[in-house]
């Protein structure tokens, strides 16, 4: 019944017959509106995941402004915070992502 | 103890402290570096999000900068907060709206739908708001509820509705429009085929033997008169196009406006006599800078339509007077007169009042518009007043006053007196020029001729007559060559050109005037307007 407290959702389809297909990537961004990291923190983890997670990655946007609760779920302190759920361990990174090292090293992605 | 545990801990257990101290250092790091817009912080009452300064920025330039009034109330109705549009709508500066009442914006009924809002808390309704300068703005308002901390706050959009409302008003106007063009579109089929069944209904009485001269002398009659009633018709759908787009070149002469309403009367007598309608016209000599020809179709326009709208044995009377620098020209009938509601719109396109029951005056519902756009043309002014219904109407036309010329002005006779002109006719086209040469001949006047353009100019050059009727498809030299090589002679301005061309277009009009043409005439001729013609030749000094 609950909907998914999500702003934005995106999958991206395996490719069909990958040989050994890798655990998706689960990502939850945690924003609060339009303020404006928050607006650059959607723009890079797009893009990053565009270039580096292609078809492999799950990205949903929640917004604190609006579901201020959900901050609790993964000790969000801050906004904006990207949270890698899957795979393990989890990792957070706060921050508008525009250091894709950061984001490379958080994310454990080879540089 | 510590070094004990320490000892104890494998390398994942290791790995995974070390993990956690990065990422709370590289938090802190971020949260330092600025990176981040608020702090989320749990209370008693749950979580609360606390933005940073300038991270909200965003949301204030939306509210600031957006075309809406917007406006934070208490639940009492009184304005905490509003933006730059509200108070552009409210007409009020910003520091004088916050902090009052938002009921001061509403009055009447306007303040009864905002009360009912403010009551139900939330909800959209369409409303007149005060401005603080008295004027009266249509807007929506929508109203939501929010309790931020629990204190209870309500928000107000105001959305200015004129331009949607300007649009419908636009929109319904071009329906009456488009509705008035159908009702034109009708009544111009039966003005057509009226004149077209009598012609053909006359085509049957000659087809059938005509063995009575005096049956087809008739006949021909109606086919003549009736063939007039449908070139009048087209003649008048093409001037009003021409004059409403504005494309007429108007001839400006000092006129003495009381002869052109003679002339006018004289040309209209006929319908006057059957109709028992008694003319009268007053007034002193008034002169005005006008285009002869246009002057008396405004003339004729208004008199025609007071005898229209006039009963049998009606009255009209035709004043002349000078007010100010202005010659003001009155026809005051005692006839059907106009409603209330036409009143405003009688100059429009396609309007007409209530018909006579015969339709025997039908008409195009044009003579009126075409009236306006000609008298402001001239730089003058046309109003129409009723008292209402069968209390009679009143046109007054005001034109510029100019003083009279040097010249003694021409006596005004009964009939306008064509005096016998000197005319050059050139003209490729034998038929034509035979018939226009017996036009011309039945009227008194003398006949030069040339078939060519060379020897049609050599004539115009040596023989200087009146008037010269040019066709301008000519072989030799054309019609608009001899025009301009004849202006650019010593004697070029001793001659009225008047060109002869199958085209009424503007731009046919507008290249012959650019030849030196004074007139320009469509075929076939009129020989009323021929005759027209020929009266207004100015007297010129003999070489």
């Amino acid at each position: 019944m609950d909907d998914l407290p999500e702003k934005e959702r995106e999958r991206t389809a395996m490719p069909i017959g990958a040989a050994t297909p890798a655990e998706p990537y689960e990502l939850c961004l945690y924003i609060t509106g339009m303020t404006p990291h928050s607006a650059r923190a959607i723009e890079n983890i797009r893009a990053f995941c565009g270039k580096h997670l292609r078809g492999r990655h799950t990205l949903r946007i929640f917004d604190l402004y609006q579901q201020p609760a959900l901050a609790r779920e993964e000790q969000v302190i801050a906004a904006p915070t990207l949270v890698k759920r899957a795979p393990l361990p989890r990792r957070r990174l706060v921050g508008d992502l525009s250091n894709q090292e950061r984001v490379l090293a958080a994310l454990g992605l080879p540089f | 103890m510590q070094h004990d545990s320490k000892a104890h801990l494998n390398l994942e257990t290791f790995q995974a402290l070390e993990a956690r101290l990065s990422e709370a250092e590289e938090t802190l790091r971020a949260i330092r570096a600025g990176e981040i817009d608020a702090l989320i912080v749990q209370g008693t009452q749950g979580e609360r999000v606390y933005t940073l300064r300038n991270a909200d920025y965003p949301y204030r330039t939306l509210v600031e900068q957006m075309q809406d009034g917007a406006a934070i109330l208490s639940p009492d109705g009184d304005i905490l907060y509003c933006n730059q549009s509200f108070a552009g709508l409210a007409t009020t500066p910003l520091q004088e709206v916050i902090g009052g009442p938002v009921a001061r914006y509403f009055a009447g009924d306007a303040g009864q739908v905002l009360d009912t809002l403010l009551a139900a808390g939330c909800g959209k309704r369409r409303a007149r708001l005060r401005a603080g300068d008295g004027r009266e703005v249509d807007v929506l308002l929508s109203l939501t509820s929010t309790a931020t901390n629990e204190i209870e706050r309500r928000s107000l959009i105001v959305t200015d509705l004129t331009q949607l409302s300007d649009a419908q008003i636009g929109l319904e106007r071009a329906q009456q429009q488009s509705h008035a063009k159908d009702e034109f579109m009708a009544m111009l089929a039966h003005e057509l085929r009226n004149p077209l069944s009598a012609i053909s209904a006359a085509l049957e009485v000659l087809q059938a033997g005509g063995s009575n001269d005096a049956m087809a002398g008739r006949a021909r009659a109606i086919i003549s008169r009736q063939t007039r009633n449908l070139s009048r018709l087209v003649d008048d759908l093409l001037e009003v196009a021409r004059v409403i787009t504005g494309k007429v070149a108007l001839a400006g002469l000092p006129l003495e406006l009381g002869d052109a309403v003679h002339r006018c009367v004289v040309q209209l007598e006929p319908r006057t006599e059957e109709r028992r309608i008694e003319l009268e016209i007053a007034g002193g000599p008034h002169w005005i800078h006008g285009d002869p020809v246009r002057i008396e179709q405004i003339v004729t326009n208004i008199l025609s339509n007071a005898i229209k709208y006039s009963g049998a044995g009606g009255v009209i009377r035709v004043t002349l007077s000078a007010e100010d620098n202005e010659t003001v020209l009155r026809v005051i009938d005692n006839g059907l007169g106009i409603s209330p509601e036409l009143l405003p719109q009688i100059f429009e396109p396609f309007v007409q009042g209530e018909r006579t029951l015969d339709r025997s005056q039908g008409g195009l519902g044009v003579g009126l518009t075409l009236v306006r756009r000609l008298v402001e043309l001239h730089g003058g002014t046309v109003q129409a007043s009723s008292d209402g219904p069968g209390c009679g109407s009143t046109f007054t036309i005001r034109l510029p006053r100019v003083a009279p010329p040097c010249a003694k002005p021409i006596s005004r006779g009964k009939q306008p007196k064509t005096l016998p002109r000197r005319v050059l006719l050139i003209e490729d086209n034998r038929d034509a020029r035979e018939t226009f040469r017996m036009m011309l001949e039945l009227a008194g006047h003398e006949v030069m001729e040339a078939e060519e353009g060379h020897r049609g100019l050599e004539l115009l050059k040596t023989e200087l007559p009146d008037i010269a009727v040019i066709d301008v498809g000519l072989p030799g030299l054309d019609g608009y060559q001899i025009a301009s090589s004849f202006r650019r002679e010593p004697t070029g301005n001793r001659v009225l050109l008047v060109a002869l061309t199958g085209y009424g277009t503007p731009d046919a009009r507008e290249r012959s005037r650019a030849a030196g043409f004074d007139h320009h005439l469509i075929k076939p001729i009129d020989p009323e307007v021929l005759r027209e013609l020929m009266v207004s030749v100015p007297e010129r000094p003999r070489p």
